[in-house]
């Protein structure tokens, strides 16, 4: 089959491979639809997520029919129209049963790895380095489903493709990260990123009641786009002073809540602190980049929650400790529990409450793949997100 | 132990120093410009002088692993910081701000440095023997999302084996959990030297005790061992060290 593979840093190459095959009983193959790319391909793709090797098989967000399952999958039959979560979870563990299936205890065969880094290992996740299990991914014509019983969602009407693939990652994780900012009506939430994951993130906590949204970005069609399909105030950071200007819009409270939908690759226009974080994560004396994140913080009303969907992968340096303690703020944060969101978002796109689709820009073959992603990194011909048909 | 992660924070601060130090040497105006600072000559060669103290520092902890270069560097932090102060140029609050910015990082860096030094002057000066009698004992534990009478009666599933040579103990957990199993292995007097010939065949005993006790759970768990492209085999230590690359495995189509 071809598949789209990691062969170094911003370097993808659409491959013939081998097709894959059941190694597990509770594995089902799935003959994909349609797939997309991420911001947290993006990491891959640019060097900073430890652990990949050349010729990996990417992508975690993809849908389509289910063509082989093993003795151990009860519930799934050949020709079933499935979406896959990202996160790979055994269902049976003390995470799972509490519903943190990101953080399942058996799915990540290379646990040994991460521990070193993290102290604990989170769950396996398709196509995502070798650090959360090696596993081939799903920018390809088909991919092996671990747990197939446990993770998949059913697709049992006709909408297309691209109103349902989301459920795979981002939707569900715009929404975790709105949940985490525990809304309850007439919150501010300041989302910086209005990237695919920081639109749904504004979209849902929409859905979720809050009165005001406010996206930060530096690109002006990203900004757009919030604005008219969320109804979002902007706020560009290269043309004025963030922590200021939301400070203002909120008349000196500062926002409730601010998402981080940004993550390790955060960009800033302040020199010093930019060239800062880029020395040292060149000499890997820190993995991640922190404008966003401490400036989420700063921004944040007292007693306020910062909730972080944006991907982090080690250690960060100026972490505002200080601002963060003494004004009582909350951090909540993880990779997405999507398994538990999969059945009440599909039930929110029946009932017409959302399309998440509206973030598309690209939809291009599975060939293009390498074009895709240079045009998603460099936010090139208004790029938000790509989608690739198998 | 001078533990890995010490080495690591050496090799990365002293790799730090050197960048940081060609940066004034090569281009000290722009530095000055960046950093907030005046671009006068006199400020210039301030600049210069540290370039070339930070890439002798530099030099100095990558090519040694003695702490004394961390300290180094937690001195020249110490100028660095008031430094940064007297060449500034008075001018507009714009300016003073950027300035403050600038100190806050210096200071931070100094935070980094002091940890690092006090890390490897302790590891440095450690008592060693009881240290050593602790490594050949080695353990591994995981909590089973079953009743503890069910986790032992299937003890004899473990692939590989758990209690041939590990004495295996069983708890319930608590908050109904289910049971913690943990495995101890002591390698007592036959230690150094068989942990030194496992290194090297890659049969570390402790790693393999944890391998084949997340297996155990695995499949107590999950009904089978799981398996990824990059570990076909499932967890195992010396596949973790060299893994498979992420596709699929199967007959070529
Ligand atoms: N937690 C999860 O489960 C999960 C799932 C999917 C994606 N993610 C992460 O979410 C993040 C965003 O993903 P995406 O697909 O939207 O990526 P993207 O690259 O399209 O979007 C990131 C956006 O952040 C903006 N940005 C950069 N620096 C900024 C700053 N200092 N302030 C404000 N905005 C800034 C960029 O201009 C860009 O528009 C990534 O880190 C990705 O890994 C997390
Ligand atoms: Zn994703
Ligand atoms: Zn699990």
């Amino acid at each position: 089959m071809r598949a789209n593979c990691w062969m170094g840093r911003t370097s993808v190459e659409v491959r013939d491979v081998p097709d894959p095959t059941i190694l597990n009983e509770r594995d089902a193959i799935v003959k994909i639809t349609s797939t997309a790319i991420c911001g947290s391909d993006l990491h891959l793709y640019d060097g900073f997520i430890p652990t990949m090797e050349k010729g990996d098989v990417l992508g975690h967000e993809f849908m389509g029919e289910v063509v082989e399952v093993g003795s151990g999958v009860g519930d799934l039959r050949p020709g079933d129209r499935v979406v896959v979560p990202f996160p790979i979870a055994c269902g049976a563990c003390n995470a799972c049963a509490a519903g943190l299936y990101s953080v399942c205890e058996n799915s990540n065969p290379n646990a040994g790895m991460a521990e070193k880094l993290w102290g604990y290992a989170g769950a396996g996740i398709f196509g995502y380095s070798h650090l959360t299990g090696g596993f081939a991914g799903g920018q390809a014509q088909y991919a092996r489903v671990p747990f197939a019983d446990v993770g998949p969602i059913k697709i049992e009407n006709d909408l297309p493709d691209e109103k349902v693939l989301f459920l795979s990652d981002i939707f569900p994780t715009g929404f975790m990260g709105a949940e985490m900012c525990d809304i309850t009506g007439g919150e501010v939430i300041a989302v910086w990123g209005a990237g695919p994951v920081g639109l749904l993130a504004m979209a849902s906590a929409r859905l979720l009641g809050a009165e005001r949204v406010i996206a930060i970005d530096r690109f002006d069609y990203r900004l757009q786009k919030a604005a008219a399909e969320v109804g979002a105030e902007t706020i560009d950071y290269e043309k004025v002073d963030v922590e200021e200007v939301l400070k203002d819009l909120t008349a000196g409270r500062g926002p409730d809540a601010c998402i981080d939908a940004v993550g390790m690759e955060a960009h800033t226009d302040l020199a010093p602190l930019q060239l800062y974080d880029r020395a040292k994560q060149a000499v890997r004396a820190e993995t991640d980049r922190g404008p966003a994140l401490r400036q989420a913080i700063t921004s944040c009303r007292n007693g306020g929650t910062v909730s972080v969907i944006g991907v982090y992968g080690g250690l960060m340096d100026k972490f505002p400790v200080g601002s963060w303690m003494n004004r009582g703020i909350t951090m909540r944060t993880g990779q997405c529990h999507v398994q538990r969101y999969t059945r009440p978002l599909l039930d929110r796109i029946e009932r017409g409450e959302i399309d998440p689709s509206f973030v598309i820009s690209h939809r291009l073959p599975l060939e293009e793949a390498p074009r895709g992603y240079e045009i998603f990194k460099q936010k090139q011909d208004e790029c938000t997100k790509v989608v690739l048909s198998a | 132990m001078a533990s890995r992660g010490t080495q690591a924070l050496h090799v990365g601060l002293g790799a730090f120093s050197l960048a940081l130090g060609a940066a004034p040497l090569v281009a000290p105006r722009a530095v000055a410009r960046v950093a907030g600072l005046s671009t006068r000559p006199p400020v210039r060669g301030v600049l210069r002088a540290v370039g070339v103290r930070e890439l002798a520092v530099g030099t100095g902890l990558l090519a040694t692993r003695r702490p004394a270069w961390l300290w180094a560097r937690v001195a020249q932090d110490v100028i660095d910081v008031p430094l940064a102060s007297v060449t500034t140029v008075r001018k507009s609050g714009g300016e003073r701000a950027r300035m403050a910015r600038v100190t806050a990082f210096l200071v931070a860096v100094t935070a980094a440095d002091v940890a690092a030094a006090i890390r490897a002057t302790r590891s440095a000066t450690g008592a060693h023997s009881e240290e050593r009698r602790r490594q050949m004992v080695f353990k591994a534990a995981v909590t089973i999302r079953l009743e503890e009478a069910e986790v032992r009666s299937r003890l004899p599933e473990a692939d590989p084996p758990l209690s041939t040579e590990a004495t295996v103990t069983f708890a319930p957990a608590p908050g109904g959990r289910g049971t913690e199993v943990r495995a101890v292995l002591d390698k007592g007097s036959g230690g150094p030297v068989g942990k030194a010939v496992g290194a090297v065949t890659g049969t570390d005993p402790g790693r393999q005790l944890s391998d084949a006790i997340r297996r155990f759970k695995q499949v107590l768990e999950t009904g089978e061992v799981v398996r990824s492209e990059g570990s076909p085999e499932g967890t195992s230590a010396p596949r973790t060290r060299k893994q498979r690359s992420a596709e699929p495995v199967g007959a070529k189509s």
